[in-house]
């Protein structure tokens, strides 16, 4: 019997995967994601971390980009090709993490609000509407300025001001698919919450999740760049947002020295339009009604 | 004189991924002023197609072959400022689902006399709510403000607007209860009688058909298969379909359409009982007292028929007895014992009463199997034995074999009848006692609608199995209940056999209801 079920989802995944194809900014965004992704899983084994090292530095200071620089060199005279290199770890990480928590936090507020109802899904629903409204900047740097300095304060500060919008989203699909008569079809035949939720409501919302998740790894990776920029991060670790922080504190600009701004700022755009792009040939995918005519 | 509609060797074909798909073939049809044509047919048959196609008001995938003769000009070939020019003027339409059709944040007065204006005649919207027998206030109204029968007359006021010489009615009185449906059937007879309107009348109800139209076409895949006038289609139809057809809406009172044999009303012990029932709704109007005070009672191995018009109760009652909502006031009681109020005191008695619902399709979860959705009860209940037997098991109590070729089937590629009848297995997986159906046949087609009340009857006889079944429709109850307990404004007005109700009925409402009953006997 379950051989029968795998063969119905390969069959499924495959007939995605040949829709999603046909989006072609989708695909681009997704070759890019992954040459992305491969580089920075690749850096410790090509690249050695001891050249991050200020007191290291082998070249130059402020050095234009040159043969043996690349992309040339910073106030310290570390490359700026390695510190950008090295920095899309830490930008992927945080995204991908804080994206995790915040839909995870998002999807669990969305369908307990949703499936329970009564007044502790109204309390719910104004915690949500509270996150709503609050600017989630000002939020997520009075968080990071209480809270010790380290990368996971970050991802904490981003997950916990971003799900809000999950939660709403989840709820309405969740509301939806619960007015559906095979839902009380599940709750006659004895089924109760976990039955219901387990095997009708979450299979039905997860496709949505999943988009809203490639779409909130976008935004969470430019809000860590900004709270970096803010010097809200780990001062440790080099991520595009402290590079830029650092290009500004030592006067990149009056130094004439792009070749320090320009990296760091156009990996945080190609990440962010690729997951945005990945995101939105996602949604066309599982979620037929935005397809239109064709 | 050209006939007012003629249909020479219609044809449509849809363009679609899977290639061309013929919907229509070779339909020949004339109509006269002042006469009425009924155009019956199961969904999917091409009917609203050849209606559409009148008034070229197709999709833009559809090729259409033929010719359509309005009043002798060729349809087909019209210009676009012509086709403007004739429709609504010389021919309208009254769309299906007037809950749907019309603007719900304009006044209904404005949205009558809107094709008016769009052709430039002076609105007299009183004037036609009138022909429709409505209070000229009315046009003051917004579409929420309005009962189902109201709409629907709307609509058919919109439709005479501009004093078409043809209306197309596509199933006018579909989700209306029978009195309501009554009143606008003879609305329309009459307006097709005073100003000598030709009328074609779409429909899959035979019985609404028989009562209106002068002449009657059965349409099958796409092709008439049977016309002439109605009476005879209807007393002595030749085409095997058009006498399924015919069979599936039962004429209460004739011995032919009861299925249940009288030696099989047997005295019986009771099993559910309900007792001074009541439950109120908060609304947001107010307390809205949905049931008033309900004695109920279901033998074992017993059919019992609730019978009422939509808002009466019916349902809510349904749910109540099912334990899905607790009552207001008043208990129930299953085989003695009052419904447990606890979670696993009402687990255990799912297994005992199960539920049919009105719409298969939608009972179903889109992404289960036929095993999934049969199973699902029996995982809940984690019911020792082997599933996958228990699961063929099931399907086989349900008429469908070999149970083993549907396991893998998902719900969109079975047929309206055979998902009703994954729906009964998931219910008889759990070997219920009783039955609750609520509308059970009422999305169905015609001739499947047939198969499944056969289907409870057999249970019945086999298993033992009671059914408390739940309709709007006087006819399914006569066909197979051996009670019948008639719900009007929260309350029972009349019960007893089926027998006692139908053909003696006492109370005034019973009465009105039967009359209302559209009938294919003249």
């Amino acid at each position: 019997m379950t051989s029968i079920v795998w063969q119905r989802r390969r069959a499924a995944v495959g007939s995605t995967w040949r829709d999603f194809t046909r989006d072609r900014g989708g695909l681009i965004g997704l070759v890019v994601l992954g040459a992305v992704v491969v580089l920075a899983l690749l850096a410790p084994l090509v690249t050695d971390p001891a050249a991050l090292d200020v007191t290291k530095a082998a070249g130059e200071r402020w050095q234009p980009p040159s043969g043996e620089y690349w992309f040339g060199t910073d106030h310290t005279g570390r490359s700026v090709l390695l510190l950008t290199w090295w920095g899309s770890r830490i930008s992927l990480l945080v995204g991908l993490t804080a994206t995790v928590l915040s839909v995870m936090i998002g999807t669990l507020v969305g369908i307990t609000a949703a499936h329970f109802g009564g007044w502790p899904s109204a309390g719910l629903m104004w915690v949500t509407s509270f996150f709503l409204v609050l600017p989630s900047l000002v939020l997520a740097i009075a968080l990071s300025s209480v809270l010790p300095r380290g990368i996971w304060t970050i991802v904490l500060a981003i997950a916990v001001t971003s799900w809000a919008s999950t939660a709403r989203l989840v709820r309405a699909q969740t509301l939806s698919v619960e007015a559906r008569p095979y839902i009380e079809r599940a709750r006659v035949l004895g089924g109760g919450h976990a039955h219901v939720i387990g095997r009708h409501v979450l299979p039905a919302v997860l496709p949505l999740v999943f988009v809203n998740t490639t779409l909130t790894v976008a935004n969470a990776i430019v809000a860590e760049a900004t709270l970096s920029f803010l010097g809200l991060g780990d001062p440790a670790a080099v991520s595009w947002g402290s590079m830029l922080r650092a290009a500004n504190l030592h006067g990149a600009v009056s130094q004439r020295a792009w070749w320090f701004l320009l990296p760091p700022g156009l990996g945080v755009v190609v990440v962010v339009l690729t997951f945005t792009l990945v995101g939105r040939a996602l949604e066309t995918v599982l979620n037929p009604r935005l397809r239109g005519d064709r | 004189m050209s006939p007012l509609l003629e249909l020479r060797g219609l044809g449509v074909r849809y363009r679609t991924d899977r290639g061309e798909v013929t919907a229509v073939r070779d339909v020949d049809l004339t109509l006269e002023a002042g006469q009425t044509l009924g155009l019956a047919g199961e969904s999917g048959c091409g009917k609203s197609t050849v209606a559409m196609s009148v008034l070229r008001l197709l999709p833009k995938s559809a090729r259409v072959d033929g010719e359509i003769l309005l009043d002798g000009e060729d349809v087909t070939t019209m210009t676009w400022g012509r086709l403007r020019a004739v429709r609504w003027a010389r021919a309208s339409v009254v769309f299906q689902g007037a809950m749907h059709a019309l603007n719900p944040v304009r006044r209904v007065g404005d949205q009558i006399a809107e094709p008016i204006r769009l052709h430039g005649g002076s609105a007299r919207v009183a004037d036609l709510l009138d022909q429709v027998e409505l209070p000229a206030a009315k046009a003051r109204a917004y579409p929420h403000e309005l009962s189902g029968g109201q709409k629907q007359r709307i609509m058919i006021a919109m439709a005479l607007a501009c004093d078409p010489r043809l209306v197309i009615a596509d199933e006018p009185t579909t989700a209306l209860d029978v009195i309501v449906q009554a009143q606008v059937l003879g609305v329309l007879s009459r307006l097709v009688a005073e100003q000598g309107i030709g009328l074609v009348m779409i429909s899959h109800d035979l019985s609404v058909l028989a009562s209106t139209c002068d002449r009657l076409a059965v349409m099958r895949h796409g092709a008439i298969v049977e016309q002439g006038p109605a009476r005879e289609v209807i007393a002595a139809p030749t085409h095997p379909h058009t006498q399924a057809l015919a069979a599936a809406f039962p004429v209460v009172g004739d011995p032919a359409f009861r299925q249940v044999r009288p030696d099989e009303v047997r005295e019986s012990a009771p099993l559910l009982r309900a007792e001074g029932l009541r439950v109120d709704y908060r609304g947001r109007a107010g307390v809205v007292r949905a049931v008033r005070g309900v004695d109920l009672e279901i033998g074992t191995g017993e059919i019992v028929a609730l019978v009422g018009e939509s808002g009466s109760g019916k349902t809510t009652t349904a749910r109540t007895l099912l334990g899905l909502r607790a009552p207001t006031a008043g208990r129930v009681l299953f085989e003695g014992a009052e419904l447990p109020t606890s979670a696993k005191g009402l687990r255990e008695y799912r297994r005992q009463v199960q539920l049919v619902l009105q719409d298969p399709t939608s009972a179903l979860n889109p992404r289960h199997t036929v095993y999934e959705s049969v199973a699902e009860g029996l995982r809940i209940h984690r019911v020792p034995g082997d599933e996958a037997e228990l699961v063929a098991d099931a399907l086989a109590k349900a008429e469908m074999r070999p149970p083993e070729s549907f396991f893998p089937v998902l719900p969109h590629e079975l047929s309206g009848g055979q998902r009703q009848r994954v729906v009964i297995a998931g219910a008889l997986a759990l070997g219920p006692r009783l039955l609750v159906a609520d509308e059970p046949v009422a999305s169905l087609d015609a001739s499947v609608r047939g198969e499944i009340l056969a289907l409870l009857l057999r249970l019945r006889r086999d298993l033992g199995l009671a059914a408390l079944i739940i309709t709007h429709d006087l006819g399914l109850a006569w066909s197979i209940a051996d009670r019948v307990a008639v719900m009007y404004e929260g309350v029972l007005v009349e019960q007893g056999t089926v027998e006692e109700v139908l053909l003696t009925p006492r109370h005034e409402y019973t009465r009105r209801l039967l009359a209302a009953v559209p009938s294919t006997t003249p």
